[in-house]
């Protein structure tokens, strides 16, 4: 069978280039096309096409699926302007770019879009360890990369449109689907799930009989099937049946989307050099103007220098949106083909550029940080530093507290700094590795810096502070403590061992005592909850 | 715009969907369902669906993959104690029963050529349906059902050969056919060599490398999958062939339970195609030719393997009740008869009447099995005092996890904790899904199983709804409640939140003790800066004796 070996083909040329990739920490995406460019003179590309389509369905599906406006909460407002004004700037400077060099309104359409939206699959995944531990940049990036996401999906849903009238017509078909979907959400998919007797298979096959019935729907209404399927996963997005379906549903979108972007590899041919040159500047869009717009924007909603940067690292690449709206426009003849290879090969530099930002976010924000003036330092002396408020340094300024001393805490996170100023006590707002927060903590006349901060970068910063003697600072393992000791840390905190003791403790508590695991049980929750309360 | 997911497609869909919810009211196996989604919509009743190229090529990757998965369920290890009874039974159960599924159409009046493709067909128990069934209940890893899988994995080596022989092109004379044979044992012999050989030594380095990358790992796997298949096409043996070779070497590996999952629901997905579409080109007349002999081969044969059975296994001396489970669990004619019919109809061994014969027999002794697997042991309840006579002490015992502790997660903090649990507990089976912790793992005294515990296969491994003490040391909520909801009630639960709002919830959930390790150390250093503030030189003193901790913990692990 034909497709069998292009099959093959694909699935070997994709594993070669993702154990490639994977040396070197780069996404997965542009791997697949890489592995598209290689394979592309074997393999008929339009026979896979069908398959392909597949893939955007699925791909799409698993988007509305994970999509949680629940995770928006606290960052909603502000990503929302940020996104907004982000987006229309960037898109406009690159529209009229594109208008300029001679390209009509749909191609420079096309190229504000790819130059404006990133790619939530890409930027996500980069920022997963900012965004697991709720640090304040990877919510952001989380929040406007959902944002751009949905504007995304509008885009999309009119940009086929023939005609103001049909344009309208289809955004308002596109609102409305994904209303139903919610309606559905909220009213029928519990009782479905019921049915079905949570068994993975029933669910898998409710998932697709939504996914081609939204898809269906779109085929009657004629605009791009893409929408049914985000749609279709909005319906199935309930905890906990959307961590199921992602479960199962997440392999099939794994299968058919490697076969989407391996087929989009495929389609690139030789480029010429006008070609090149216009990927170089949708990259030059894509890599800097959109983070810098970003970053912008994020710094006029009131975010410090380094949070608004480190946020905007993960916006720098073109989105898998933009790609399906592409791919569609180049079958329906509407994108010209010195366009849609453009964007193509932007797409790949730019992702492969994304995993370099994101590895040396540090490195480039000393080089970019802008230059501040330290305001007046705090007017303490023999004070205790304590560097962090999240659980741990609000554990330790309890305690400091309990003992009379006097104590300034330094944050980056705004709220988490007013928090501090509420209760009166005095608070630096801003970035841990610049010199001027620590003047502004008048570090030369503390007594002791405590730091609560989980990054070895930080630590270091600290250890190299030239006063005060006294310094305790966290370390994530042993190995590292050891190291901060030797250079001159007072004491250098393991979480884990700390933890690690007390576990043990309880362990054998509850082995050896048969009342002790009920006692244990009463004593956390009613700490927790007096803790919970007292915020 | 583009039509992707055809009308027909999205039909077939739709109905299986329907159909499956019917199924699980009525308790019937999904693959009923399936089937019957092909009768609704082929010529049988409605003629609204005809294969499609696209659907075509989703039922041929379906039977591939489902191969495959078998082949990775088939871990030469864990089968190796109960190895030598289940060869003994395979082997003659099979001779036995091709045997006897010989005299059934040869007395019911068939062709000699007809009767044998029958007899060939209607040997094997339905893999799917079994491993389902007994999946479901809990019952995969009891004595009897390692013994049903054993048979079944050695059954389908048989399937293998019978299917390739029945690709090949010509087989008109006994030499023929002898080299035939002698072709596809060194063909499969050889591929079954290098994905052995590979298993061994290329495939460990390769997924040590990539096990971290959720992409790579699933891609590496299915790029596997498909160069086997590839080769076998290439060296003219089937696709299934391929496929369960391919995951045969993959079978061999600690990560096989993690890529069982992440390839399965893509099995699944694929499965519902290629079973709706056997009966997509089934003929009514066809279906009905022979429907009173099927009725009576049905009823024969399933009282007739069934005998077999039980006479086999009891003859090892496995206790009455194991071998009366073992074989009432084995009763039906497998799907794969309709593969193996569908190939001898392409080869012309056979005409689509005999086909029609063998599916009715397959959806009446299918659908009647799952009754007698859903109800195995009360129905063992009713006739246990008539096999009295037949029990034995059994010299086989039943290894399943019960009353253990299960750890999910593996760093520092765990290490600890295991090897103190270790104490208290005789089994202690570590859950962990980090690469770099297999070879510690794999060497360690603990039940080690790679993967992630909110899927429902390693559950089931890790015998978490069994276990008296959980521990979870991924502050994932998803990952958590879920442990909640799987775990015993009274089992001991403790695991780990990144903060008080997600420790509140779990203990909510009835966790008798959740870790928020920043409140611990918080707590910790404020108590210490107490004393910092009274007395420095006794901070120092305390840090010290930490210190001394933290090298010796550094000298034990490096």
């Amino acid at each position: 069978m034909e497709i069998i070996s292009t099959l093959t083909a694909i699935f070997v040329a994709a594993s070669i280039t993702l154990l490639i990739f994977d040396r070197f920490n780069h996404p997965a995406i542009p791997a697949y096309i890489i592995a598209g460019l290689s394979v592309g003179y074997f393999i008929d590309s339009q026979s896979l096409l069908d398959l392909a389509q597949i893939g955007i369905a699925f791909l799409v599906f698993i988007f509305g699926l994970k999509f949680d406006p629940k995770r928006l909460k606290d960052e909603a407002k502000t990503s929302l302007n940020a996104t907004t004004s982000q987006l229309l700037l960037t898109s406009l400077i690159a529209f009229s770019a594109a208008s300029i060099i001679g390209y009509n309104s749909f191609d420079s359409a096309v190229f504000a879009i790819a130059a404006g939206l990133s790619s939530s699959l890409i930027g996500l995944e980069l920022a997963e360890k900012e965004i697991q531990f709720e640090l304040l940049h990877g919510r952001i990036a989380e929040s406007m990369h959902m944002i751009q996401d949905v504007l995304g999906l509008l885009i999309l849903g009119v940009i086929f449109a023939s005609g103001l009238e049909n344009a309208v017509f289809s955004l308002g078909i596109t609102v409305g689907m994904f209303a139903f979907a919610l309606f559905l959400r909220e009213f029928a998919f519990d009782f479905i799930a019921e049915q079905a007797d949570f068994s993975s298979e029933l669910m898998m096959l409710s998932g697709l009989t939504a996914l081609v019935g939204f898809i269906s729907l779109t085929q009657f209404f004629e605009i791009p099937m893409a929408i049914g399927a985000f749609a279709a996963g909005l319906t199935a997005a309930k905890f906990p049946h959307n961590m199921e379906l992602l479960d199962t549903m997440g392999s099939i979108k794994d299968f058919f989307s490697a076969v989407f972007f391996v087929a989009l590899g495929a389609l690139v041919t030789l480029p010429s050099l006008s070609i090149l040159g216009l990927a170089a500047l949708l990259v030059f869009f894509t890599s800097f103007v959109n983070p810098y717009a970003s970053y912008k924007a994020l710094r006029l909603q009131g975010y410090d220098a380094r949070t608004s940067m480190l946020a905007s690292f993960p916006l720098d690449q073109i989105s898998e949106i933009t790609l399906i709206i592409a791919i569609q426009a180049s079958i329906l003849g509407l994108l010209s083909d010195s366009m849609f290879q453009a964007v193509l090969l932007a797409a790949v530099v730019s992702m492969m550029i994304s995993s370099y930002t994101k590895k040396y976010e540090e490195e480039l924000y000393q080089l970019l940080k802008p230059e501040r003036k330290a305001e007046e330092p705090l007017d303490l002396e023999n004070h205790v530093i304590v560097v962090g408020h999240h659980i741990q340094g609000k554990r330790i300024l309890e305690h400091l507290q309990e003992e009379g001393v006097k104590v300034a805490v330094i944050d980056n996170d705004p709220e988490k700094v007013s928090e501090v100023r509420e209760k009166n006590i005095p608070a630096v707002y801003g970035d841990i590795m610049d010199q001027e927060t620590w003047i502004e903590a008048n570090y030369t006349e503390a007594r002791l810096i405590v730091s609560t901060v989980p990054s070895r970068k930080v630590s270091e910063k600290i250890l190299d502070l030239e006063r005060p003697d006294d310094k305790i600072v966290r370390a994530s393992d042993p190995w590292e403590a050891v190291e901060h000791m030797e250079n001159g840390a007072l004491h250098a905190v393991v979480p884990d061992i700390a933890a690690s003791e007390l576990l043990i403790d309880h362990i054998e508590g509850i082995m050896n005592n048969e009342n002790y695991r009920e006692e244990l049980r009463r004593k956390s929750l009613l700490e927790v909850r007096e803790y919970l309360e007292s915020q | 715009m583009i039509e992707v997911f055809t009308f027909d497609l999205a039909l077939i869909i739709v109905t299986a969907t329907l159909l499956a919810f019917l199924a699980r009211k009525t308790g019937q196996p999904t693959i009923i369902a399936y089937i019957a989604t092909g009768l609704v919509l082929g010529p049988v009743m409605f003629d609204l669906v005809i294969e499609s190229e696209m659907t075509h090529l989703m039922s041929e990757l379906g039977l591939g993959f489902l191969l495959f998965l078998l082949g990775i369920e088939m871990n030469l290890k864990e089968l190796e104690d109960l190895l030598k009874p289940i060869a003994n039974i395979a082997i003659w159960q099979t001779v036995l029963q091709t045997g006897f599924a010989f005299l059934i159409p040869l007395l019911l009046g068939f062709s000699f050529l007809e009767t044998l493709v029958i007899a060939l067909c209607t040997v094997f128990g339905a893999t799917p349906v079994i491993v389902k069934l007994l999946t479901d209940k809990d019952e995969i890893s009891s004595l009897s059902g390692r013994i049903d899988v054993g048979v079944l994995i050695l059954q389908d080596i048989y399937l293998i050969i019978i299917l390739a022989l029945f690709s090949a092109d010509s087989l008109t004379s006994v030499s023929q056919i002898g080299f035939q044979l002698v072709k596809i044992f060194s063909l499969i012999g050889l591929i079954g060599a290098l994905s052995y050989l590979s298993a061994q030594y290329f495939l460990p380095k390769l997924f040590r490398r990539i096990a971290d990358n959720k992409h790579a790992f699933f891609v590496h796997g299915i790029a596997w999958a498909f160069l086997f298949i590839s080769l076998a096409l290439a060296l003219d043996l089937s696709i299934e062939v391929g496929a369960f070779l391919a995951g045969l070497g993959l079978g061999q590996m600690p990560y096989r339970n993690e890529l069982k999952e992440r390839v399965r629901p893509l099995t699944d997905f694929f499965i519902v195609i290629f079973f709706s579409s056997i009966a997509l080109t089934l003929e009514t007349s066809n279906l009905y030719a022979y429907w009173m002999e099927a009725v009576v081969a049905s009823v024969l044969l399933m009282i007739g393997n069934f005998m077999i059975m039980f006479y086999l296994i009891n003859r090892l001396g496995f206790d009455a009740e194991t071998s009366f489970l073992g074989s009432i669990n084995m009763t039906q004619v497998s799907e794969f008869s309709l593969v193996v019919g569908g190939l001898a109809v392409t080869q012309g061994y056979i005409g689509n009447d005999i086909l029609g014969y063998l599916s009715l027999m397959a959806l009446m002794t299918m659908t009647a099995s799952t009754y007698l697997i859903n109800y195995n042991r009360q129905i063992f309840g009713k006739v246990e005092h008539l096999l009295e006579r037949f029990d034995s002490e059994s010299s086989y015992e039943a290894s399943k996890l019960e009353n253990h502790a299960v750890v999910i997660g593996f760093d520092d903090l765990a290490r600890n904790a295991v090897s103190e649990l270790e104490k208290f507990y005789d089994d202690v089976v570590v859950v962990d899904r980090n690469p770099e912790n297999v070879e510690e793992l794999e060497n360690s005294e603990y039940e080690y199983i790679y993967g992630d515990i909110t899927h429902g296969e390693v559950r089931k491994n890790s015998g978490l709804k069994r276990a008296d003490f959980v521990v979870s040391f991924v502050p994932d909520m998803n990952i958590n409640k879920q442990v909640l909801r799987s775990s015993k009630e009274d089992a001991t639960r403790i695991l780990k939140a990144r903060n008080f709002e997600e420790a509140s919830e779990l203990y909510d959930l009835g966790a008798h003790y959740v870790i928020v390790k920043n409140t611990l150390s918080g707590d910790k250093l404020g108590e210490q800066l107490k004393l910092y503030f009274e007395d420095r030189e006794l901070f120092l003193e305390e840090v010290k004796e930490e210190h001394k901790k933290i090298q010796w913990r550094n000298d034990r692990w490096k």
